[in-house]
């Protein structure tokens, strides 16, 4: 079983994401005016609908991705590879060694709840209805009968379905478009980088607030809500896919391509909704 | 994530439409398509061969023999001409019957050497096939799931094809929706590019398992 690739774990919209809550850290209170922002987030939609349909001509390397602005996207990876290799990789370490198995369990299922609202608010933008009903299950008996950190939804037949902002656009017809490698939020396209922003603004836990009658509660809803979750997230991620990521960034000769090709083909599989296609087979056997 | 009652209320409700849905998906997922006699030749051939590597790697051998070992099972499994020529790219093309040969042995050195080594990453981890697809001129993909304790379930499926005229053979591996060909092809460009494209030197690095620097 060569090359087991368990990137497809990596929750594109909040692996390593700083930007995001960098911004949420940058308002005093992160309850104001939500209709603002869902309006800008549309506004960005919109405009990201405009740049990501321009037609995807003159591909390079055999039309397999995009990549007119490799050079400085090359350059943006060695950042990224040296804050993995100083910050993120020693953390997930740190993470991974200090951590006891059953706490990593209840936190890795803490996290996927976290995810919860903005799968059930994408799924319902998808116009999926069953995915939206099956994610807003999930999220209800995890809440009560699972205590947030628990999983009995899914022995209940009511699986974790990834999704994002990304996919949603997907779904909306709008193509992958330029790869991006993007500072600290690494691999990325046109539609994607862009759509986290999206993703962030209509994730219903950007905007918890404070309104509880109890300290306790409140505190911890902040914190939940708070930047610093990002960063957890991207540490437990990080030690979730370890040799995988390592062997991406640090096992072969050119890394940078390396993710570009498996980012670009783990999206292509997520917006098929995980199913291979007979179009992203090869055909090893043609003219002859 | 605001837990007032709006929110519980809410939560509930899709629960009980959810749970409902759920069960339905369960029951009707369960007959879905019959996989044809190839389909079933095909399971055959990557149970096998899984096994054949699975051995292997607990075998205990030293990991020069193992990768040695490796190579000889890809040779024997893989669909080597037609692999070496999509993982070459445009390159192929231009090379001469000598290199496209010696690009097929470099490639069976470079996947025992690579392979023996992120293979030892999954030691204890099991493979159980789960069904196949016809995908018609492009094969008969194979679908496998990797458990292993404290992981999560891995998706791998493997391409096999009778094309090519020599009985089933592999061509290709797709983890998680990543195709190792596809992955191969593109990163062997770019090594290309990085030594010139000087496609001797490129072979023997690939042989030997050489690394450029920039």
């Amino acid at each position: 079983m060569p090359f087991r690739s368990d990137l497809s774990r990596v929750d594109v919209a909040g692996t390593a994401s700083v930007s995001a809550p960098a911004a949420s850290g940058a308002f005093p209170s992160r309850a104001v005016r939500p209709t603002l922002r869902i309006a800008g987030a549309l506004a960005a939609a919109a405009l990201l609908a405009g740049c990501a349909s321009t037609p995807d001509a003159g591909a390079t390397n055999d039309g397999f991705v995009y990549d007119p602005w490799e050079e400085t996207n090359r350059e943006i990876h060695e950042f990224n590879k040296g804050l993995d290799t100083v910050l993120l990789r020693p953390a997930s370490k740190l993470y991974e060694i200090a951590t006891p198995g059953l706490f990593k369990h209840l936190i890795r299922n803490g996290l996927d709840m976290l995810q919860m609202p903005a799968f059930i608010v994408n799924h319902a933008l998808q116009g999926d209805v069953d995915k939206t009903l099956t994610a807003l299950g999930r999220f209800g008996i995890n809440a009560v009968m699972g205590l947030g950190v628990l999983d009995p939804a899914t022995e209940m037949g009511l699986p974790k379905e990834y999704t994002d902002f990304g996919l949603t656009l997907a779904s909306w017809g709008v193509e992958q478009g330029p790869y991006l490698e993007l500072p600290v939020l690494g691999p990325a396209n046109l539609r994607d980088g862009p759509a986290r922003i999206g993703h962030w603004a209509l994730d219903p836990v950007t905007y918890v607030t404070s309104i509880s009658a109890f300290d306790g509660i409140r505190d911890t809803m902040d914190l939940l809500g708070s930047p610093w979750m990002y960063g957890v997230r991207a540490a437990v991620v990080r030690s979730e896919i370890g040799s995988q990521a390592d062997q991406v960034l640090y096992g072969s000769e050119d890394s940078y391509v390396t993710l570009r090709t498996f980012y670009t083909q783990l999206r292509r599989r997520q917006e098929t909704g995980g199913e291979t296609t007979e179009e992203s087979l090869p055909d090893v056997f043609a003219d002859e | 994530m605001q837990f007032d009652r709006r929110g519980i209320l809410g939560g509930l409700l899709g629960l009980g439409a959810a749970a409902a849905l759920g069960l339905g998906f369960g029951l009707t997922g369960a007959g879905s398509a019959q996989a044809a006699a190839s389909a079933e030749d095909a399971q055959g051939f990557v149970a096998g061969m899984v096994d054949e590597v699975t051995q292997l790697v607990q075998s205990g051998k030293p990991i020069e023999a193992q990768a040695e070992d490796f190579s000889t099972l890809f040779a024997r499994y893989a669909a080597v001409p037609q692999v070496t020529r999509f993982v070459m790219g445009r390159t192929w093309r231009d090379m001469s019957p000598a290199q496209q040969g010696k690009a097929q042995d470099a490639l069976v050195a470079y996947v025992g050497r690579v392979y023996t080594s992120l293979l030892n990453d999954y030691q204890g981890q099991t493979l159980e096939v789960t069904g196949a697809q016809d995908f018609g001129a492009k094969g008969v993909l194979v679908k496998t799931r990797g458990k292993g304790e404290g992981v999560q379930d891995t998706e791998v499926e493997w391409l096999v094809s009778d094309r090519g005229g020599d009985g089933l053979k592999l061509v290709d591996v797709v983890a998680e929706g990543v195709s190792l060909l596809q992955s191969q092809r593109q990163e062997f460009a770019a090594m290309i590019e990085r030594r010139g494209g000087d496609v001797d030197r490129f072979l023997d690095d690939l042989a030997a398992g050489r690394i450029a620097e920039e």
